[in-house]
């Protein structure tokens, strides 16, 4: 526990990043219902629990096409 | 002249907009940020790991260790930036956008080259982001000066160069994404199986990623690097001009 808080102002930016991330990708997701696969659902757990990878894979494999 | 910027401003854009430089920009910068934390924090995370009456004293972190995880976490770094850009050429292929342009007298050189000035100009920024976070928390929590630390960053960009150029001759040749991975990831892989032959070592553009914690560690010096600069050169040279050469030829 003590490590954890010697890190802590080096690990918030690094959650910043993270939720700016996965804040983009959601708003992306909700606003464009067409997906290469899976449904609005799925990718909106997806984008919100898998951080980091989630919100990567989604724009590089899932988003479609306008 | 004007076409060139017209159409290296037409990728900025389209970059930006298919979120592509968002994603390398946060991913480089995440990495960045947590290679120091990697190597500060890695020996007490062992340590607390470790069960009881096991004892391993790991040493105390170094400068150096900072900087192995950024060679390390780059090549990753560098496949996620392939996949991600794997569609540049062969996208607009597939689509057919380029078609009304080219017929209206673009010439197709100039879209292979912008593309190229596009892409390495992108590579270029997130690559220094990388660097420039990971110099400054390296400052902060490992300090210590390392021997050719410009040179050594200088070299691993210069081999994602050559690997971003070999994903575009891909496209250009195949004209699918599959094909610009493939030949991305095929030449990564014979440079990794000619790097078996010791003689082969110097002039192997390999010895750019692979070598560059030598470097700061002063088990090399750069002027062991300079015959693979030079291949790594002329190799880039020379997939540049047949990527326009077979996109010449390739019926859109």
């Amino acid at each position: 526990m003590d490590v954890l808080v010697e890190f802590l102002p080096f690990l918030i930016p690094l959650i910043i990043i993270e939720w700016i991330l996965a804040i983009t990708a959601l708003i992306h997701v909700l606003r464009h219902p067409h997906y290469k696969f899976g449904n609005k659902s799925f990718w909106i757990v997806v984008v919100l629990f898998v951080q980091i990878i989630g919100p990567i894979v989604y724009f590089i494999f899932g988003r479609g096409e306008e | 002249m004007r076409a060139f910027i017209a159409m290296a401003k037409k990728e900025f854009l389209e970059s930006i907009r298919t979120y592509k430089l968002l994603i390398v920009a946060t991913v480089f910068l995440l990495f960045g940020m947590l290679n120091p934390i990697t190597a500060k924090i890695m020996p007490k995370l062992l340590s607390s790991f470790m069960p009881e009456g096991m004892a391993i004293t790991p040493g105390e972190p170094g400068t150096v260790d900072s900087w192995i995880q950024f060679y390390k976490n780059m090549s990753t770094q560098l496949i996620l930036f392939v996949i991600v850009f794997s569609g540049i050429v062969s996208n607009e292929l597939t689509k057919g956008t380029l078609i009304n342009m080219l017929t209206k007298g673009l010439p197709r050189k100039t879209v292979i080259l912008s593309k190229f000035t596009a892409i390495i100009s992108i590579w270029t920024l997130s690559y220094l982001i990388c660097f420039v976070i990971t110099l400054i928390y390296t400052r902060y929590l490992l300090p210590g000066e390392l021997p050719n630390l410009p040179f050594a960053a200088c070299c691993m960009w210069l081999f994602g160069v050559l690997e971003i150029s070999m994903m575009l001759l891909g496209g250009a040749l195949s004209g699918s994404i599959y094909g610009s991975l493939l030949l991305a990831v095929g030449f990564a892989g014979v440079l990794m199986l000619a790097n078996i032959f010791p003689k082969l070592e110097e002039y192997n553009p390999y010895l750019l990623s692979t070598g560059c914690v030598s470097l700061l560690t002063s088990e090399r010096v750069p002027s062991d690097f300079y015959v693979s600069i030079i291949v790594t050169i002329a190799f880039i040279l020379l997939i540049i001009i047949s990527s326009i050469c077979s996109f010449n030829k390739k019926q859109i």
